[in-house]
């Protein structure tokens, strides 16, 4: 009974997400139209990224921080990458295809790559990182969520972020290597 | 550097990153200046923050409806422990009247005597016979055991026939009886003043589910019913949310008046469902939600 109660919304996250909606709305509305490059389906990423938060509200702790507006980035970004694979009839099986050469042509050294090359290198390879393997990135290593969290969020299985998390490593290691043979 | 190091290395290169997409992004008053939300937009946000509010108001239902639920549940535990101590009173009685039985044939005799006398001399009957002070001793002793001492003693005092213990085991009897029917009304007010919600069938269809529920309004109000727009898949042993931005399920909302008995056809477009897994969506009837597991 007790945890029933206790999932149950607060006037606390009934407060934050009218103020997230009342403050955030337009800077999620660009963030997602950069990627889409079309208002109305920007629109409809903000929705769907507010749809997510109304489940996740309690991973927001302060509505005026830099870590929520990062977090809300993130997951406005994340919604936005997903309607313009939808659009583009592009599945995880059709990345799959695409991502094995790079797994069978490599090992994970994406740690060595990031000890040994300079931090700028690092920062330009991120910068060029496809946008759905960089959301990932930053849910996992910047808002610290873990698999099944992310799952949830992204509305896929565990298994499916594992594989994603999987091959932006790999995309990673395979840009940093390039950039390290460009440079001599 | 350690692999704690090589993480954070990254973890900074990525936020760093991140930081600059934000701090591109025009001042909100420049945004708003660039771009009106649509009319559609604004009644969705409405839609939600109003859903927000029902879930809300559901939620006090529900805590209010918990506690009535404590309430009955410890009144019931309490009724039935009260009609079991009852029942092992009655024991006593039934033991008790044993003992008048033998005694009432033992002194049948001096009752007629008394009623003789009474109606003869006017006088009040005392009894006064060997046998007659035996049970009364036997009965005493039973009594005080099950510690109605109290009442023997009156009965002692007040040197009442046999005739009037028995009246009083019979009523006792007849009480502890009424106290079980209440009882067990209540129990059975409790099981039919619900509402019944279980599943018929799930039809996979192309892209399409068809579910169909049996609900039925047990309950002396008219309950609301509608779907609320929500789907879960089992995966690995947990219930993952299904997201998908394209996709329908069916919500109309439908008022089920006491007794009647709905069959709820909900139609999901959109979500890829596939054969072979477990699915769970959730219905609002009445101010509960029910959880609808499904196979397709």
């Amino acid at each position: 009974m007790m945890a029933l109660m206790s999932v149950l919304d607060t006037e606390e996250e009934q407060d934050k997400f009218t103020y997230i909606y009342e403050n955030y709305k337009y800077f999620m509305w660009y963030l997602a139209n950069e990627i889409l490059q079309d208002a109305h389906l920007a629109e409809d990423a903000v929705q769907d990224s507010f749809l997510v938060l109304t489940r996740h509200m309690n991973k927001i702790e302060d509505v005026k921080s830099p870590k929520t507006k990062k977090f809300l980035a993130t997951v406005v970004k994340s919604k936005a990458i997903d309607i313009l694979r939808k659009r583009k009839g592009k599945t995880d099986e059709s990345l799959e295809e695409n991502e094995n050469v790079i797994s069978l042509a490599s090992e994970d050294m994406l740690e060595q790559y990031i000890e040994h090359d300079s931090y700028e290198h690092l920062l330009s390879c991120i910068r060029r990182l496809d946008d759905i393997y960089k959301v990932v990135f930053e849910y996992k290593y910047i808002h610290g969520l873990s698999d099944k969290e992310i799952a949830s969020v992204l509305g896929v299985t565990p298994k499916t972020v594992n594989v994603r998390i999987f091959r932006a490593r790999k995309k990673l290691q395979s840009m940093l290597r390039k950039e390290e043979r460009k440079n001599g | 550097m350690d692999k704690n190091d090589k993480n954070e290395r990254l973890r900074k290169a990525l936020e760093e990153c991140l930081n600059e997409e934000i701090r591109m992004v025009p001042p909100k008053r420049e945004l708003e200046r660039r771009h009106e939300f649509s009319r559609s937009f604004e009644k969705n946000m409405q839609k939600m923050t109003k859903k927000r509010k029902k879930k809300k108001a559901v939620s006090l239902f529900i805590k209010i409806a918990a506690c009535l639920f404590l309430f009955f549940v410890v009144r019931i535990v309490g009724d039935s422990f009260y009609v079991k101590e009852k029942t092992n009173f009655d024991n006593s009685v039934l033991d008790k009247d044993s003992v008048t039985q033998e005694r009432q044939n033992n002194g049948q005799t001096h009752i007629e005597i008394a009623e003789k006398n009474q109606t003869k001399e006017g006088e009040i009957y005392s009894p006064g016979g060997q046998k007659e002070q035996d049970s009364l001793k036997q009965y005493n002793q039973i009594e005080e055991q099950n510690g109605t001492s109290k009442k023997n003693e009156k009965t002692k005092d007040d040197k009442q026939d046999t005739n009037e213990l028995e009246d009083e085991g019979e009523e006792e009897e007849n009480e502890s009886s009424d106290e079980n029917i209440i009882s067990n009304a209540s129990v059975k007010d409790k099981e039919e003043q619900e509402i019944v919600s279980q599943l018929v069938s799930a039809v996979l269809d192309g892209e399409t589910a068809k579910i169909t529920v049996h609900i039925e309004n047990k309950t002396e109000d008219t309950i609301s019913c509608v779907n609320e727009n929500k789907l879960q898949v089992l995966e690995d042993g947990s219930w993952i949310s299904v997201e998908a931005p394209d996709g329908t399920i069916s919500n109309e909302e439908k008022e089920i008046v006491p007794g009647e008995v709905y069959q709820d056809e909900t139609v999901i477009t959109g979500y890829d469902l596939e054969s072979g897994k477990q699915y769970k969506m959730f219905i609002a009837v009445g101010g509960e939600q029910k959880e609808i597991v499904f196979g397709l």
